[in-house]
C-alpha cells in the first residue's frame, strides 16, 4: 500500500512536471529531423511559424503576404504559415500551447486570450515590441480588448459587431418596403409574414444570448460583466430577459428555441449554410459582423439581397447601441526568442502598405487605421463590406470583456432558457439559473486568475 | 396377360400421374424460386439505394453552387461543370492534392503492413498458448479499450514531444507497430479460437515449431480476417482526422484528410462547398475500390485454403 | 494448452507498446482524476472531490441515462441488423459484390458531410421520413425538437452505419464450412432453420466480438450525435463522451473529465466482465474441443 502510494506521489510529480513546466518552445519540424535550431537574436536564418485558420481566400492571400515578406524584408526572416480549418480548433490550440509547440505567430479567438492569457503572462508582453509595431494605429480603447491584467498580450485585429441583417427581397416579397426599424416594427412585420407563412420568423438569433444581451444592455446601460469578474445584471434583470425574448418569440419576431433546434441544430452556427435561412423562412438574422459577408454571399445565388438594418432599440433603453469584441486576435508566443522579428512580421501584415493590400479583408474588417486607409485607396472595401464599415463606425457599442465568450456563459444561457421555452421551469426560476451559472462560473474564473 | 397389361397400363398411368406431379412441382418450385430471387432483388436494390444516396448526392453536390447544396435534397444537379475536380485538385496552397495522398500512402500504407503483422503475432499468442499472468495480461490488454481517448490525448503529445517526434508520422504509426490497437488483436483472436487446433497438433506431430505453424496452418485460415482488418485499417486510417490534426503542423506533410477540412471555416467567409464535396468524393473512392476488389478473396474464404473443419 | 513462456514472446510486441503508449498515459489521467487540472495553472490534489461532483451533477447523470438508453437501444437492433444483411450478402447471386459493396458505404461515409446534411433533410419537418409517414396516415413529427426524437435519428443512424460489424460477420460466415450445408437440402425455410442450427453455433465466437466491440463503441459514442442532433433538446442525445469532451476542451476541466472517463471506464469494463462471464454458456470455441 505505501509503495502504491509512493507510484502515485511520483506520477502525480511528472504530471505536474509535464503539465506545469513545459517551458522550452522546440520547433517540432525541426526537432524532429535534426534540422537547424531557431538562430538567437537577430540575423540572417530567423525561423518564424504564424498560425492562422480559414478558408481558402484566406489561406492564399496569406500565404502571399508571407512569401512577399520573406523575400522583401531585410532582416533575413523566414515565416512559415500553419494554416487549418475550424473543426477542432479549440483542443488543438490547447494542446498545443499545453505542449509549448505552438506558433511563434499565433492568431487567437477572444476566449483563448481569457483562458491562457488571464494572468497576464500566457503570451508575450506586446509592450516590449513597441519600437517595432506601431501601436500609434489603433483606437486605445480598443487595444484594450487585447489586454489582460493590464499587459497587452494580443493584437485585436478587427472589430465584430452584433447587428442585424435582413432579407430585403423576402420582405418585398410580403409586400413590405420599408424596412423595419423599432421592435413594433419587427412586430408588426412578423404579424404580415406569419399570416401568410405561419412556420416563418423575422430573424434567427444563433443563441438567444445575443438577443438576451443586446436587450440587457439596453435596459441596464451596462455590459454583462466587468474585467475583475464581477456581474451588472440581477436575477431580475435575466428573467426579464427571458420573457422579452420568450414574447418575441411568440410573436414571430426572433425564432424561438424550438424553431432553431428543428431547423438549425443545437449549436449556435453560421446560417449561410442553413436551408431555412436561404430560402427566406427566416427573413434575417442577428449575428456579428465577420458573418455577414458569407451570409450575404449564399444569399445571393438565391437571388435575394442581404442588407445591414438599422439598430432598434426598446422602450426606455439607456443605452442605444449594441455590444462588439475583437474578431480575432494575434499574439506572440512568450517564449519566442525572436520577438523582435515576429513584431517586424506584425507590423507587415497589420500596418504596412504592401502586407495589408495582399491581406486584403479576407479576415473583415480591420481595426488599424493605417490598414483601413490603405484598403479604401486600393479599392478593396466595397459591397455589403463596406457598409459592414459604415454601420461599424457609427454604431454605439460596448466593448465585451475578454472572458464573455468562455463556453460556461453560453450554456447557463442554452441549457435554463431552452427548459423555460419547453415548459420545465418558470421565468423566474430561468432567470435565477442563469443569474447562478454564471456568478459561479465567474467565481472560478476569478479563483484560478488570483 | 390382360390383366397384367391392365397392371401395367395402370403403373404407367400412375408412373406418369407421378411423374406429372413431380414435374408440377418442379416447375411450382422453380416458379416460386424465380419469384423469390425477384423479390430478394428488388429489396437488395432498394436497400442499395438507401445505403449509396449520400455518395449520389454528393456526386451531385460538386456541380452545384452553395444555396443548392444546402436547400435540395435532389441529387441531380441543374449543371455539369468539372471546375470543382480541377480547382479543388490543385487547392489554393503550394501543393496540389497528388501531395497531399502521397502524405496519406506515406502512414496508411506501414500502419497496415504493422497492423497485421504485429497483430496476427498477438492473436497467435493469447489464443493459442497458455502461459504465467495470461488472464491478467489479457484482462489488461483488453481495457486498453475502454478509457476514453480524450483524456490521454495530452499526456500522449507531450511524451512524442519528448521524444522529439512530433511532426512526424511516428506517432500515427506506432500504436499499429506495438499492436496496441485492440479491435485488431481481438478479432483475430476470436477468429483463431473458431478454428479447431487439431491441425495445429497434426503440425506439431510433423516437427513444426510454433513459429512454422503460425505461417503454414494459422495463416492461410486467418485469410479472410487479414483482409478484413486490412480493410478497416485502411479506411480508418485514411479518415483519422484527430490523430494527423494534432501531431502533424506542416503543411508539406499534410494528408488528405487535414486538407479536407483546412478551408473548412464558416466564420470566415465563403467556402467552396462544391470542391470539398469533389475532394471528399475522390477521397472515398480508394476504400470503395478497396472494398469491391478485397470481396474477391473474401469468397473464397476457407474452401480455397483447403482447410476442412 | 500446457503453459510455457512462448506465447509471452507472441505477445511481446503488445507488452512493449503497453508500456508507454497506453499505461504511462492511462496512469497519468487516473493521477489528473484526483487534481484540478485546467490546462492552465499547475495542478493540486483535490483527493475524490471531482468523484463526489460528478454524481451530484444532473448532466452528468442526465449524459449517463442518454448513454445506456442508447446503448440498450443500438446493439442488439445493431447486432441483429448486420447479421442478417450478412446472411442475405452471403448468398452467392448474379451481382452480389455490387450489393456488397453498397451496403458498405455508410460506414465508409463515417462522418462526412454529406451524411450530417442529408440526415437533416431526411428528418425535416417537410422531410423524406413524415413524408413517408404521411402516406400512412401518421401525422409530422418535429424530429430534432423532441427529445425522443432526436434519439430515434442518432439511433437510426447507427444502425445504418452497419457496416463494420457485417463485414466481420461476412467473414465469419465465409469460415463456415460448405461441406457442412451441402448435406442438407437448399429450400428457402430450411435455408432459414439451418441458419440457426448449423451456422450459428459456429460464429458464437464472432458475435461475441461484435457484442463486445458494439457495447464499447455505444459507451463511448461521439460522432453520431455531433453530427446531427448535438446535444439535443434539453440535452437528450448528450453522451457521456461528449460531456468528457466538453470538460476536457470546452471548459478546460481536464482533471474533472479524467474522473468522468474513468467511471465510465470503470462501467464498461463491468458489463465486459458480466459478459465474458456469460461466454461458457453461449459461445463455443472450436479450440476447447
Amino acid at each position: 500500500m505505501k509503495r502504491k502510494m509512493a507510484g502515485l506521489v511520483a506520477a502525480a510529480t511528472a504530471v505536474s512536471l509535464l503539465a506545469g513546466c513545459s517551458t522550452t518552445n522546440e520547433v517540432p519540424g525541426t526537432s524532429g529531423n535534426g534540422g537547424t535550431q531557431q538562430a538567437a537574436a537577430s540575423g540572417d536564418g530567423v525561423q518564424l511559424r504564424f498560425s492562422w485558420w480559414g478558408n481558402d481566400d484566406r489561406h492564399q492571400a496569406t500565404q502571399k503576404a508571407i512569401d512577399s515578406f520573406n523575400s522583401t524584408n531585410t532582416s533575413g526572416i523566414t515565416v512559415s504559415g500553419e494554416p487549418s480549418g475550424f473543426d477542432n480548433l479549440q483542443e488543438t490550440f490547447a494542446t498545443r500551447y499545453v505542449g509549448g509547440t505552438n506558433a511563434e505567430v499565433m492568431t487567437l479567438n477572444f476566449d483563448w486570450l481569457a483562458t491562457f492569457g488571464s494572468k497576464g503572462d500566457g503570451f508575450l508582453d506586446l509592450s516590449t515590441i513597441k519600437d517595432t509595431f506601431d501601436f500609434s494605429q489603433y483606437d486605445e480603447n480598443f487595444l484594450k480588448t487585447g489586454m489582460m491584467k493590464g499587459v497587452q498580450e494580443a493584437i485585436p485585429y478587427g472589430q465584430n459587431t452584433m447587428g442585424v441583417y435582413l432579407n430585403k427581397s423576402a420582405f418585398e416579397r410580403y409586400g413590405i418596403t420599408e424596412l423595419p426599424k423599432t421592435f413594433e416594427d419587427y412586430e408588426k412585420d412578423a404579424a404580415i409574414v406569419t399570416a401568410k407563412d405561419p412556420d416563418n420568423y423575422l430573424l434567427v438569433s444563433p443563441t438567444i444570448r445575443f438577443a438576451a444581451t443586446y436587450y440587457l444592455q439596453q435596459k441596464t446601460g451596462k455590459g454583462e460583466f466587468n474585467d475583475d469578474y464581477t456581474m451588472n445584471w440581477t436575477a431580475d434583470d435575466y428573467t426579464d430577459a427571458v420573457k422579452w425574448y420568450k414574447d418575441m418569440a411568440d410573436k414571430h419576431v426572433f425564432c424561438s428555441r424550438e424553431d432553431y433546434v428543428e431547423n438549425v441544430g443545437n449549436d449556435p452556427v453560421s446560417v449561410a449554410q442553413n436551408e431555412k435561412f436561404l430560402n427566406a423562412g427566416y427573413l434575417g438574422v442577428m449575428e456579428w459582423t465577420g458573418g455577414v459577408a458569407s451570409n450575404e454571399a449564399t444569399l445571393k445565388e438565391k437571388g435575394d439581397t442581404l442588407v445591414i438594418a438599422e439598430l432598434p432599440t426598446i422602450d426606455g433603453a439607456k443605452f442605444k447601441g449594441t455590444m462588439a469584441k475583437p474578431s480575432l486576435l494575434l499574439a506572440i508566443d512568450k517564449n519566442c526568442k525572436n520577438p523582435k522579428e515576429a513584431a517586424e512580421f506584425l507590423q507587415y501584415i497589420l500596418n504596412d502598405p504592401e502586407g495589408v493590400k495582399l491581406m486584403g479583408t479576407k479576415r473583415g474588417m480591420v481595426a488599424s487605421k493605417a490598414a483601413q486607409k490603405i484598403l479604401e485607396e486600393d479599392g478593396q472595401i466595397k459591397d455589403i463590406v463596406k457598409d459592414a464599415y459604415d454601420f461599424t463606425g457609427k454604431a454605439e457599442v460596448i466593448n465585451e470583456v475578454a472572458f464573455f465568450e468562455a463556453a460556461d456563459f453560453n450554456k447557463a444561457y442554452q441549457d435554463n432558457y431552452e427548459q423555460f421555452e419547453y415548459g420545465q421551469i418558470s421565468a423566474e426560476d430561468c432567470g435565477k439559473a442563469i443569474f447562478e451559472a454564471n456568478a459561479s462560473a465567474l467565481e472560478t474564473l476569478k479563483a484560478q486568475n488570483q | 396377360m390382360n390383366a397384367d397389361n391392365n397392371i401395367i397400363q395402370m403403373r404407367a398411368d400412375n408412373m406418369s400421374a407421378v411423374n406429372n406431379k413431380t414435374i408440377s412441382r418442379e416447375l411450382r418450385r422453380q416458379r416460386s424460386a424465380e419469384i423469390s430471387k425477384v423479390i430478394r432483388y428488388i429489396i437488395l436494390t432498394v436497400g442499395a439505394f438507401i445505403m449509396i444516396y449520400p455518395i449520389l448526392w454528393l456526386i451531385g453536390g460538386t456541380f452545384k453552387d452553395n444555396s443548392e447544396i444546402f436547400t435540395s435534397i435532389n441529387f441531380i444537379p441543374s449543371h455539369i461543370d468539372f471546375k470543382a475536380y480541377a480547382d479543388g485538385w490543385h487547392t489554393r496552397t503550394q501543393y496540389n492534392f497528388g501531395q497531399y495522398y502521397l502524405n496519406t500512402f506515406m502512414y496508411v500504407i506501414p500502419k497496415i503492413f504493422f497492423t497485421i503483422a504485429s497483430s496476427t503475432l498477438v492473436a497467435y499468442g493469447f489464443a493459442r498458448f497458455d502461459f504465467p499472468f495470461k488472464k491478467v495480461l489479457f484482462a489488461l490488454f483488453m481495457s486498453t479499450l475502454f478509457l476514453p481517448q480524450v483524456v490521454i490525448r495530452i499526456p500522449l503529445y507531450l511524451m512524442w514531444k519528448k521524444f522529439g517526434l512530433l511532426d512526424t508520422y511516428v506517432p500515427l504509426i506506432a500504436t499499429s507497430v506495438f499492436a496496441n490497437e485492440p479491435f485488431f488483436v481481438f478479432m483475430i483472436i476470436q477468429f483463431l479460437r473458431s478454428t479447431p487446433t487439431y491441425l495445429d497438433e497434426a503440425a506439431t506431430l510433423d516437427g513444426c515449431n510454433s513459429f512454422q505453424r503460425l505461417v503454414f496452418i494459422i495463416l492461410p485460415i486467418l485469410k479472410p480476417t487479414i483482409i478484413s482488418c486490412f480493410i478497416f485499417q485502411f479506411i480508418w486510417s485514411f479518415n483519422d482526422f484527430l490523430g494527423p490534426l494534432i501531431y502533424i503542423t506542416s503543411l508539406v506533410k499534410y494528408p488528405v484528410s487535414l486538407a479536407l477540412k483546412m478551408s473548412v471555416d464558416t466564420s470566415s467567409g465563403v467556402v467552396a462547398w462544391n470542391q470539398i464535396l469533389a475532394m471528399s468524393f475522390i477521397a472515398l473512392l480508394p476504400a470503395i475500390i478497396l472494398y469491391f476488389v478485397a470481396q474477391k478473396y473474401f469468397t473464397e474464404g476457407i474452401a480455397a485454403s483447403g482447410v476442412k473443419g | 494448452m500446457k503453459k510455457s513462456k512462448v506465447g509471452l514472446l507472441y505477445i511481446l510486441p503488445w507488452l512493449i507498446g503497453f508500456i508507454f503508449l497506453t499505461a504511462y498515459p492511462f496512469l497519468n489521467a487516473l493521477v489528473t482524476s484526483f487534481t484540478d487540472y485546467n490546462l492552465i495553472g499547475s495542478a493540486h490534489f483535490v483527493g475524490i472531490k471531482n468523484y463526489l461532483t460528478l454524481f451530484s451533477e444532473k448532466d452528468f447523470i442526465k449524459s449517463l441515462n442518454n448513454t445506456f438508453l442508447y446503448t440498450l437501444l443500438t446493439v442488439p437492433l445493431q447486432l441483429a441488423f448486420s447479421l442478417l444483411v450478412a446472411f442475405i450478402l452471403n448468398f452467392e447471386l448474379k451481382g452480389i459484390r455490387f450489393y456488397r459493396t453498397a451496403y458498405y458505404i455508410p460506414s465508409i461515409l463515417g462522418g462526412n458531410v454529406a451524411v450530417a446534411v442529408l440526415w437533416r433533410f431526411m428528418f425535416q419537418q417537410n422531410g423524406v421520413v413524415n413524408y413517408i409517414l404521411g402516406s400512412i396516415g401518421i401525422a409530422p413529427v418535429s424530429w430534432f425538437s423532441r427529445p425522443v426524437g432526436a434519439m430515434t435519428i442518432v439511433i437510426l443512424l447507427k444502425i445504418w452505419q452497419f457496416g463494420s460489424s457485417m463485414l466481420i460477420f461476412l467473414a465469419a460466415l465465409k469460415n463456415v464450412p460448405k461441406e457442412l450445408y451441402e448435406a442438407a437440402d437448399v429450400d428457402g425455410a430450411k435455408k432459414f432453420r439451418q441458419f440457426f442450427t448449423i451456422t450459428m453455433p459456429l460464429i458464437t465466437p464472432t458475435i461475441f466480438f461484435n457484442l463486445v466491440m458494439q457495447l464499447n463503441n455505444a459507451f463511448q459514442e461521439f460522432n453520431g450525435p455531433y453530427l446531427v442532433t448535438g446535444n439535443g433538446p434539453l440535452n437528450a442525445t448528450y453522451m457521456t463522451s461528449m460531456f468528457i469532451y466538453d470538460n476536457a476542451f470546452k471548459y478546460y476541466r481536464m482533471g474533472y473529465a479524467s474522473a468522468a472517463s474513468w467511471v465510465l471506464f470503470g462501467i464498461i469494463v463491468f458489463i465486459t466482465l458480466i459478459l465474458f462471464g456469460t461466454q461458457n454458456k453461449w459461445v463455443f470455441y472450436s479450440d476447447e474441443g
